[in-house]
């Protein structure tokens, strides 16, 4: 059943408006106008409620038509269990019937282009603390990618030339931003080493020495994406936002882009939070080990205390592209700019480059000596 | 009584220094004034002793060139010589040792006592067959078994060599031939890797710098980018010794020219006149 979507027309033209990564406002691309994301929640608070109600009228009509002059007892079959997973929305400016995942929480008409927001899926105890609006553009993604392509020569030249893009999509993906205080507790045995040597012997001594360190050290903000969808190693390698940007939410920054709800919550996520704070503080402590040659941690007692949890929408810009049946995935930050994905390798160019390396370390040895 | 006391010390003494003159003793040789095989050590059984005998005498007549194993628990016993190598040289001379004119031979002495051992060859026919890598290999089979009491183990291993060596050499093909020492093949050994190190360096070097940047996502395990600026509190630390350990090794000297055997034993090689070899611990 279709449920309430937004979207955000130009006052000036009734074009759709989506967010601009440069100018930080809503931006029309039809008769240029841009406005403040304040003056479109005004405007869009008072003409919400009669677009939604037009839409359930007309649809209300297509229903009975199609009901008077089809048999329609036979078209389609129950979704069964699938149905769980889906969502289905109106657009309001085509009327296009939307089929979303149920974790979908913005997203463009496939027919008009318009985009719209499904503002049920982010309301209530899911909606969002945080959002960083997107700073990088859809060209800036396509351009980072083909900088990503570009001075790797074991590329498969096919694979950069003939690549089209299948998809490029600015999706705000949620994410869990924990912050913590670790202790630590730890001890090490660290070794001094000195040499002498006598007219017959090389006497090497050793000195051991128990090193116990203990302290602590805070953690702001550890982002941990909560869409199950996404790779953590693509999520992951984008890393870091600059927190400086962070910004309240508001539904206002979504059109244009994609946006998805949580679908792993937060207990889940805090476990991955948790094993990276844990990790860096052992190696903050460790550091602080000095003085030694060998320092080999031989115990330690490692305590998170948990702090507050903020839901936040990062920005992300996901290309994909497949090339030879394999899907090739890459993730921008839609921050700053950092571009990443793995891409396949040319074997054969990849072993002449060696063999050539080789063949030219060898015979520059073979010159110096023979 | 008295008379029965003298002449037990008188038979005593007698037997002292003629025993090591005994154990020596002249055997069916047409030159050699030794057993192939003696062993004044008791490192063997009489039958062992027998078999390494029977191989050794053997080997010797087939080939024309005596092959000898002397076991002995001190070498100053039977040479005035202090210097191990000097002693097998002399005992070498003294017993007429090798066979034929040129007095063609090789011999494996062990002296217990101070675990020594030494390969010693004579004649120009003794360096064709046996060349320095020839004499590695020699070492190498058998100090192993030297170095767990197997005795007859090493004695019977040296016997294996010897046989291959003078096979092949009677065969035209001797042993090692051309390859030089030891040495020279550890040096060539190292020359060859040295030689291809630069490029397999390079070449790696290279694989690793081109197919790095194709991998570029990967799970994130630490969180140093989300600290708080000034956060690290070290509340306690303290450093306190345990222990000392202390661990020698021996340094290798001047008058060891050559370190060999496999992992801790001495070799020094020698030559003088037609008599060439090695001396080392095992």
């Amino acid at each position: 059943m279709p449920s309430e979507v937004i979207n955000y027309k130009c006052p000036a033209c009734t074009g759709p408006l989506h967010f601009g990564s440069t100018s930080g406002k809503l931006e029309c691309d039809y008769c240029g106008s841009s406005y403040t994301l304040e003056e479109i929640e005004a405007l869009q608070s008072t003409k919400a409620a009669d677009a939604e109600k037009a839409f359930e009228e007309a649809e209300k009509q297509i229903q009975g038509d199609a009901n008077e002059s089809w048999d329609v007892s036979q078209a389609g079959s129950d979704w069964g269990a699938d149905a769980e997973k889906l969502r289905a929305y109106s657009c309001p400016q085509c009327g296009a019937e939307l089929l979303c995942e149920e974790t979908t929480a913005a997203t463009s008409c496939p027919y008009c282009g318009n985009p719209t927001v499904i503002p049920g899926q982010l309301s209530g105890a899911k909606k969002p603390d945080y959002i960083i609006p997107f700073a990088k553009t859809r060209e800036d993604a396509v351009a980072a990618l083909k900088r990503h392509y570009s001075h790797k020569p074991i590329l498969p030249k096919a694979f950069a030339d003939e690549n089209h893009l299948q998809e490029v999509k600015g999706i705000y993906v949620p994410f869990w931003l924990f912050d913590a205080k670790v202790d630590a507790d730890m001890r090490f045995d660290a070794t001094r080493t000195h040499s002498h040597t006598t007219s017959t012997e090389i006497i090497t001594e050793t000195d051991h020495f128990l090193v116990h360190r203990q302290g602590s050290l805070e953690f702001e903000k550890i982002p941990v994406d909560g869409a199950s969808k996404m790779p953590d190693s693509h999520m992951d390698a984008i890393e870091p936002y600059h927190y400086e940007e962070l910004k309240p939410f508001q539904l206002s920054y979504l059109p244009g882009f994609f946006a998805d709800k949580y679908d792993v919550s937060r207990e889940e996520s805090m476990k991955r939070a948790r094993l990276r704070c844990e990790r860096s503080t052992e190696n903050a402590i460790r550091n602080t080990v000095v003085g030694y040659e060998g320092c080999i941690p031989t115990g330690k007692r490692i305590q998170v205390h948990p702090g507050a949890v903020k839901y936040a929408l990062l920005p992300v810009w996901l290309l994909s592209t497949q090339w030879k049946g394999k899907n090739y995935l890459f993730a921008m930050n839609g921050q700053t700019g950092r571009l990443i994905g793995d891409l396949p390798i040319d074997t054969r160019r990849l072993l002449a480059f060696v063999g050539g390396a080789f063949a030219i370390g060898t015979a520059l040895l073979g010159w110096l000596f023979l | 009584m008295q008379f029965k006391r003298i002449f037990g010390l008188a038979l005593a003494a007698m037997l002292f220094f003629l025993l090591p003159v005994t154990a020596f003793a002249t055997q069916d040789d047409s030159s050699a004034q030794l057993a192939y095989v003696t062993d004044t050590a008791n490192l063997l059984t009489d039958d062992q002793q027998m078999a390494l005998e029977t191989r050794a005498e053997e080997l010797s007549r087939e080939y024309e060139f005596s092959i000898y194993i002397i076991a002995v628990t001190n070498y100053r016993n039977y040479s005035h010589e202090t210097d191990f190598w000097d002693a097998n040289v002399d005992i070498y001379k003294t017993y007429d040792l090798g066979w034929g004119s040129d007095k063609a031979g090789a011999s494996l002495m062990v002296s217990t006592d101070e675990r020594d051992f030494c390969l010693h060859f004579n004649s120009d026919r003794a360096d064709y067959v046996f060349s320095e890598a020839g004499r590695d290999a020699i070492e190498d089979r058998i100090i192993s078994y030297l170095r767990e009491n197997d005795y007859y183990g090493a004695f019977n291993e040296y016997l294996n060599a010897c046989q291959e060596y003078l096979e092949a050499a009677a065969n035209g093909t001797p042993v090692a031939a051309g390859q030089g020492s030891r040495n020279d093949a550890q040096q060539k050994r190292g020359f060859s890797l040295l030689f291809f190190l630069p490029g397999i360096f390079l070449a790696g070097v290279t694989a690793v710098v081109l197919a790095a940047p194709m991998r570029s996502a990967g799970v994130k395990s630490q969180a140093d980018d989300y600290t708080v600026p000034g956060s690290m509190r070290l509340t306690r630390q303290s450093d306190h010794f345990l222990r000392r350990t202390v661990s020698r090794r021996p340094r290798q000297t001047e008058n060891r020219p050559s370190q060999g055997g496999g992992g801790g034993s001495f070799t020094t090689s020698h030559s003088s006149g037609s008599h060439s070899g090695r001396t080392g611990k095992y």
